[in-house]
């Protein structure tokens, strides 16, 4: 039966957050509230190492509205910056990469060196009479710290470790990542119209695999596929048991059996979610991590990345290149149709026309149970003080929750 | 009698045409069994070129054929070519096209989808000109959502 326009404001008749208020995703001050409260205090991965593998080779990137550089300094540590000169704040360097001795800016070229020190200040005697001087004019350092070849970088400078905000969490990945030395082959971008978090529900929620046609042949149909379960871990991390996808039940595409990345099998799929925004997805011989930066309520930039061996033959590289191609690539047959869905979500959202959005399936913590998505709200909550069903109501901080409450 | 340089206008062009009204099976024909299709690009971020697609004829024939199970942009794409150069060695014609790739969506509104250039190799083959190799060469990297068919 349809419903009134009460009836479909009224609160859904679900349990305790198994569901969410669609102003999560629209309203400008739950987008600052967010930036504030979690891109400014959380770890945010920022690049693979193998982007920057020489010293003074360098990635500019945005997070949480700043401008930011991760560079090999001349010691061979992975540092971050805030891409704006300490004189009159030009932003430093505009290309996405490149490789630099020194940092100059191009407006009164000060200069600064691979460690952020302040090197060069043209016509340094004109600022005596004022106390300006190199020593005291570095440029700005955030926090940057590695793991398993992944840079991830923090603008609190108070908060805990990287290992600790990750715990866990990489476990699945730790062979993938760790065996041999890898590099990333693949990027691509897509600014799209949806709410950042909408993003990484896609990655969670595998309930939405019936809209896809390959991994609804690939995947759902797969014995198994409904078994797998969910671990949650501390901080709104996630990742799913593994299971063995059968690529050839796609027509024209083949097993993949052959070349997989350290510590997988035939086929194997596995995937973590990382709280808030990044998610590594493997699939046998194909590693993607995708990422997302937030620009606006509606409007959110991911990245993706595809990485092989490092040094691996043209014939090797080439398979892994059509691998992540088949589903991820920007003509593949997958990701295109994720920004499809999210776009649609947000047309919806957007005036409010959608109150609500449904996050209750319950599978016992297994395959398409929403939980995970679940458990990065309980998180969202804990970090935001704001209760993800009302967001007029705040909340006292609950309790770190690490498993879930299946 | 058109000159060969005519000749290979037109077989551009209709592959532009044919895959604007998305006549998939005739576009195939424009080319030969050997055929191979690239979808290239390079990335500034990674200094490096990349291969976003790499399809044999068989490949193409699948893609086609699955087409619609997919969740694609809903509208229309049409291509505004131009052919730059063509040089001959041998028996077969280079040529560089320079392309943009508007897409219309479905209220009507146009605007520019991808831009970049095709790099054909031409054979003729029973007296037919047939594309043995496109090689498209993207300068856009966002390409939106994304799309399901060669560019
Ligand atoms: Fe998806």
């Amino acid at each position: 039966m349809s419903r009134t326009a009460q009836e479909w404001e009224e609160r859904p008749a679900v349990p305790e957050g198994h569901f969410v208020d669609s102003r999560i995703y629209t309203d400008p001050l739950i987008f600052n509230e967010e930036t504030q409260k979690i891109f400014n205090k959380t770890w945010k991965f920022a690049c693979h190492v193998s982007e920057i593998p020489e010293i003074g080779d360098y990635r500019t990137f945005d997070h949480a509205g700043y401008p930011l550089i991760a560079i090999r300094s001349d010691d061979g540590e992975v540092r971050c910056f805030v891409n704006s000169c300490s004189h009159r704040s030009s932003v430093i360097l505009d290309a996405p990469a490149g490789t630099a001795k020194n940092l100059t800016c191009p407006f009164h070229l000060w200069s600064y060196d691979t460690r952020g020190n302040c090197v060069h200040i043209t016509r340094p005697e004109g600022y005596e009479e004022a106390g300006i001087c190199k020593a005291n004019r570095g440029l700005r350092q955030v926090r940057a710290e590695t793991m398993l070849g992944l840079v991830f970088v923090n603008l609190d400078d108070s908060a805990g470790s990287l290992a600790d905000y990750i715990g866990d969490g990489l476990e699945t990945f730790s062979e993938i990542l760790g065996t041999h030395e890898l590099e990333v082959f693949h990027y691509h971008r897509v600014v799209m119209s949806a709410n950042w978090k909408q993003w990484h529900e896609t990655n969670m929620e595998l309930y939405h695999e019936w809209g896809h046609v390959v991994n609804r042949t690939t995947s759902v149909a797969v014995k198994g596929y409904h078994d797998r379960m969910w671990k949650l871990y501390t901080n709104g991390h996630g990742t799913l048991e593994p299971l063995a996808v059968q690529y050839k039940n796609y027509p024209g595409w083949e097993d993949r059996a052959q070349k997989m990345l350290p510590g997988l099998t035939e086929g194997e799929f596995r995937v973590v979610d990382l709280f808030p925004n990044t998610t590594l997805i493997a699939r046998s011989t194909a590693l993607r991590i995708d990422t997302s930066t937030p620009i606006a309520p509606g409007k959110t930039l991911v990245e993706y990345r595809g990485l092989g061996i490092k040094g691996e033959s043209p014939e090797d590289r080439a398979m892994r290149q059509k691998h992540h191609n088949q589903f991820w690539g920007p003509l593949g047959r997958n990701v295109s149709e994720d920004v499809l869905f999210v776009e649609k979500v947000e047309r919806a959202n957007r005036h409010r026309a959608a109150k609500h959005g449904i996050i209750a399936r319950r599978e016992g913590g297994r395959g398409q149970d929403d939980e995970v998505v679940r458990s990065f709200y309980r998180e969202w909550k804990r970090q935001m003080r704001r209760d993800p069903e009302d967001i007029t109501q705040l909340v006292d901080a609950p309790s770190i929750s690490a498993t879930g409450s299946n | 009698m058109q000159s060969s340089n005519e000749r290979i206008n037109e077989l551009i062009c209709r592959t532009c045409l044919h895959l604007d009204q998305e006549n998939f099976d005739d576009y195939l024909k424009l080319f030969t069994e050997e055929m191979n299709y690239r979808v290239v690009t390079f990335s500034p971020e990674l200094k490096k070129d990349m291969v976003w697609l790499d399809h044999d004829l068989s490949e193409m024939k699948h893609l086609f054929k699955m087409l619609p199970q997919h969740v694609k942009m809903p509208g229309k794409f049409f291509r505004q070519a131009a052919v730059y150069t063509i040089e001959k060695s041998k028996q077969k014609w280079n040529s560089t096209t320079s392309f943009l790739l508007i897409y219309t969506d479905l209220d009507g509104q146009s605007r520019v989808f991808a831009a970049g250039r095709y790099n054909d190799e031409i054979v003729e083959h029973d007296q037919k000109l047939l594309i043995s190799k496109r090689e498209v060469h993207l300068d856009t990297r966002d390409l939106a959502p994304g799309i399901h068919v060669p560019i």
